[in-house]
């Protein structure tokens, strides 16, 4: 029989996918960054929007992915709304412009594992299409 | 029709070295304050405030000072007043002594207030010239009946504007 697992209470923490790019000759690129530097551009635009208060948020860098710039945060279910507005405001770094994509947030870390919206048709399998597949 | 709520907060400066500043005004109060609330809540915290912030009356030489704020923000006005460090330059801190829906009832606060501290300064007065002074003063202040009946007076018509509508 299978079971169904009800989370009764708030969870604690949010976990929020987000990617920096970056646009040069037309073309967007990642920022691939150190955990330390990303975190005081996190921090900074967080004083820049929320000030001291904002700047208190504990948000941890859980994942700072090389290849594909895939960054992982950790913050705290109240103070989701604060870091998501400065992350939306967020355009500069190092005096070059900037924006910062928040591709999924979700209370449950696992969920980030799986993105329904970067799912693609086109199987690696052999390099063709499902579709081409099936026809 | 929407109507637009507020809060009226009393607060008062107290300078580091405890001197009064004849030259403070109300602008440099609402810059000093804005300030601060810029530096505690940021660039949101400052946009909420400066909607509805005003510096309604400042008194140099008492340091009171009575600002409006919009009702939903009043908190963070509150919060960034405490982080205040410097007015016109000079180190100090603000202390709210008083919050209130009317600027009148923040005004009859002050009068309590002020009663009260004149009754302190009674009792800490070194010589008889300081002491004749103070009682005059004490003296000129409407009596606790007076201000009894007002309130009476003012609950009453209160009542009826309610019955009446």
């Amino acid at each position: 029989m299978s079971s169904r697992v009800t989370a009764k209470q708030k969870s604690e923490y949010y976990y929020l996918k987000c990617v920096l790019e970056q646009e040069e000759n037309g073309t967007i690129k990642y920022i691939v960054l150190e955990r330390v530097k990303l975190k005081s551009l996190i921090v900074n635009a967080l004083k820049q929007l929320h000030g001291l208060v904002g700047a208190a948020i504990t948000v941890d860098v859980l994942k700072c992915e090389k290849t594909s710039g895939e960054i992982i945060l950790r913050v705290k279910s109240s103070d989701l709304i604060k870091l998501r507005s400065s992350l939306t405001i967020l355009n500069n770094y190092n005096g070059t412009p900037c924006r910062c994509n928040v591709k999924q947030v979700s209370p449950y870390l696992m969920s980030l594992a799986a993105d329904s919206r970067a799912w693609s048709p086109v199987e690696v399998r052999g390099k063709q299409s499902r579709y081409y597949e099936q026809s | 029709m929407v109507r637009l709520k507020s809060r009226y907060l009393l607060m008062e400066i107290r300078f580091e070295d405890g001197l009064v500043d004849q030259s403070l005004s109300s602008s440099t109060v609402y810059h000093d304050i804005l300030r601060s609330v810029e530096n505690t809540y940021g660039d949101y915290g400052f946009g909420c405030i400066k909607m509805s912030f005003k510096v309604k009356y400042v008194n140099p030489f008492t340091g009171v000072v009575f600002v409006k704020c919009s009702r939903d923000y009043y908190r963070m006005l509150w919060h960034a007043v405490t982080f205040l460090k410097e007015v016109n330059g000079r180190q100090c801190s603000m202390n709210t002594l008083h919050l209130a829906g009317t600027i009148n009832s923040c005004q009859r606060f002050l009068v309590k207030h002020n009663k009260k501290q004149l009754r302190k300064m009674l009792a800490q007065c070194k010589t008889p010239a300081e002491k004749g002074k103070i009682s005059k003063m004490l003296k000129q202040l409407p009596s606790a009946k007076s201000m009894e009946d007002e309130k009476k007076k003012r609950q009453g018509d209160l009542a009826l504007k309610h019955l009446t509508g």
